[in-house]
């Protein structure tokens, strides 16, 4: 369990103060995958920083389990340092150390004895399938394989929890599902914590369980992703969902009423729409329409425009709420 | 000149070069040895205690940083004869190959402070950040992180070092040191042997010529990135 209590952290440069956090609460369950979402600035990184103290908190307390890693003096904070593995977006691999020494590293600053480390590198270098890329240097392996080598490194030491910063923004989109999925069965197998900063909408949509959104250093949103995606509240998670047809379809209607209306699971497969089109007396005009899948659930969003009797269409309005779905209005061109 | 003169010409040059290489050896080598003994650990902390480094301390980086300034700009010729005291203190004598490593070693550290100090700033800091977050000792990322991924950028500065007391040791030559440059001056200046001179050079040059690739060859060899 981590727990993160009213956190700040507050840059100061050239007598010029900057709030990159500010009074930050958070708790992240054992097991969880966490995603840790926000635009380029927003204080994300900051936030995943503090959690093995990479950044030094202005105030506030952070929890490991029963312990304040706030309050650990400097030799204690570095052999609680080795509960936490790290991965970063620009790998940070020792270029001059092959990819055995890399996962070794860990291990052997902490003097395990050699037999062990050749012993728990081998089975690293098995979950990570890099087994042949064994004596290769960092230089001569692709993007991908080097995060898997720098996954094996925060793995070498039997972590708790894994901290991602931003670990595939530099990668394809095809290589970003790969290590996705790897670090998916990491987390199902060993029940590592892990928390993932990112700004990949894809990245939350496949991987985390929860998600907490950041805005200007503050928390904007939190829960579980299907949550936060069926029903954004935050500018941010508005931003990430919002349909990249949404500003053209804007434009397209001039009349009545246009409608994001979300499904989430089954309701997605109901003739909802056509229902309230043969029992109300309004024409429902389909913009666009998407079917996404976030953590195995499907999730439905459609764009509609009624027109219609004011009237008629205040009822459809309120038929599609009695289905429980969400409906936001985009652009009102009755009133 | 027949050949067999040319050979009795050519051994007698030799003999008359071969001690005095073997001196400048001899002080480069010592030199080199105990300007990195000193100007490492210089140059380390100069890296880490500098703003934002894993040992931040801004006062000991510029008073370091203000001592390395202004012992790089006293000239050598006059370093050497400023430091004759020490000389006398430390090998009993200021003349000979032996005294002249005290100048030539105390000159050179500074150099190789500010060469290390570019070197190791070199190194990728979230490499560093990396090995911080897996709980290595401030002694680990120096020695572990920093030096082993800075190797080949040391290596051909050590080399410049080389290069460059070879250069000092001429003139510690010129004030009684021996070596090569004390042989340029007695035999080429003062008795105007013109060919003792030209073979000197061509001796320096060959000896610059292997150093720098020995040091090329070093450094590509520890060269992973």
């Amino acid at each position: 369990m981590i727990k993160i209590i009213n956190l700040s952290k507050t840059y100061e440069q050239d007598n010029e103060k900057f709030e990159a956090l500010k009074n930050i609460n958070l708790s992240i369950a054992d097991g969880d995958i966490f995603g840790i979402m926000g635009l380029s600035g927003a204080g994300k990184s900051s936030l995943l920083r503090c959690i093995n103290l990479l950044e030094k908190p202005t105030s506030g307390n952070v929890f490991i389990d029963d312990t304040d890693i706030t309050k650990l003096n400097g030799k204690q904070l570095r052999n609680f340092r080795k509960n936490i593995g790290m991965i970063f977006q620009q790998f940070n691999l020792l270029m001059n150390l092959t990819v055995f020494e890399n996962i070794a590293f860990p291990l052997k600053i902490s003097n395990v004895n050699k037999s062990i480390i050749d012993e728990k590198v081998n089975k690293l270098l098995q979950i990570v399938d890099l087994k042949d890329k064994k004596n290769s240097y960092p230089s001569q392996l692709s993007g991908g394989q080097k995060q898997r080598v720098a996954i094996a490194r925060a793995l070498a030491s039997d972590p708790k929890i894994i901290l991602c910063d931003e670990a595939t923004s530099a990668l394809d989109p095809q290589t970003t599902l790969s290590i996705l999925n790897l670090l998916r069965s990491i987390n199902e197998e060993y029940k590592i914590t892990i928390i993932v900063v990112t700004h990949e909408m894809s990245v939350i949509k496949n991987l985390c369980k929860n998600v907490a959104v950041i805005e200007d250093g503050q928390i904007a949103e939190k829960g579980s992703v299907v949550e936060v995606f069926s029903n954004p509240k935050s500018k941010t998670s508005k931003k990430f969902t919002e349909d990249i047809f949404l500003s053209s379809s804007r434009r397209i209607v001039s009349d009545g009423k246009l409608l994001k209306i979300t499904f989430i699971g089954d309701d997605a497969q109901k003739p909802i729409i056509s229902n309230m089109v043969k029992n109300f007396n309004v024409d429902a005009n389909i913009i666009t329409g998407n079917i996404d899948v976030v953590q195995n659930i499907q999730l439905g969003s459609l764009i509609i425009n009624l027109s219609g009797e004011k009237e008629d269409i205040k009822k459809a309005e309120n038929y599609l709420k009695e289905h429980k779905l969400t409906v936001e209005v985009i652009e009102n061109g009755i009133c | 000149m027949e050949y067999a003169n040319l050979y009795t010409y050519l051994l007698d040059l030799l003999k008359t070069l071969c001690p005095s290489l073997i001196e400048t050896i001899y002080m480069v080598f010592f030199s080199t040895i105990f300007s990195v003994i000193l100007g490492l650990p210089l140059g380390i902390i100069l890296v880490i205690t500098s703003k934002g480094h894993i040992c931040e301390n801004l006062n000991i980086n510029k008073i370091l940083s203000t001592i390395v300034n202004i012992a790089r700009s006293i000239p050598f010729i006059i370093l050497i004869i400023a430091i004759f005291p020490l000389s006398r203190i430390i090998v009993g004598t200021t003349i000979g190959s032996t005294a002249a490593i005290v100048p030539l070693s105390i000159a050179a550290c500074p150099f190789v402070a500010r060469i290390v100090e570019n070197a190791l700033l070199e190194v990728n800091w979230g490499i560093i950040e990396a090995s911080i977050s897996m709980g290595a000792t401030t002694f680990q990322i120096i020695l572990k992180v920093m030096i082993k991924e800075a190797l080949p950028s040391l290596i051909l500065g050590i080399t410049l070092t080389i290069i460059n007391i070879l250069g000092y040791s001429a003139m510690a030559g010129a004030i009684g040191g021996g070596g090569l440059g004390d042989l340029a001056i007695r035999y080429g200046y003062q008795r105007f042997q013109t060919d003792v001179l030209i073979a000197t050079i061509l001796v320096l040059i060959i000896l610059v010529e292997i150093i720098q690739y020995a040091g090329n060859i070093l450094a590509r060899k520890f060269d992973k990135r």
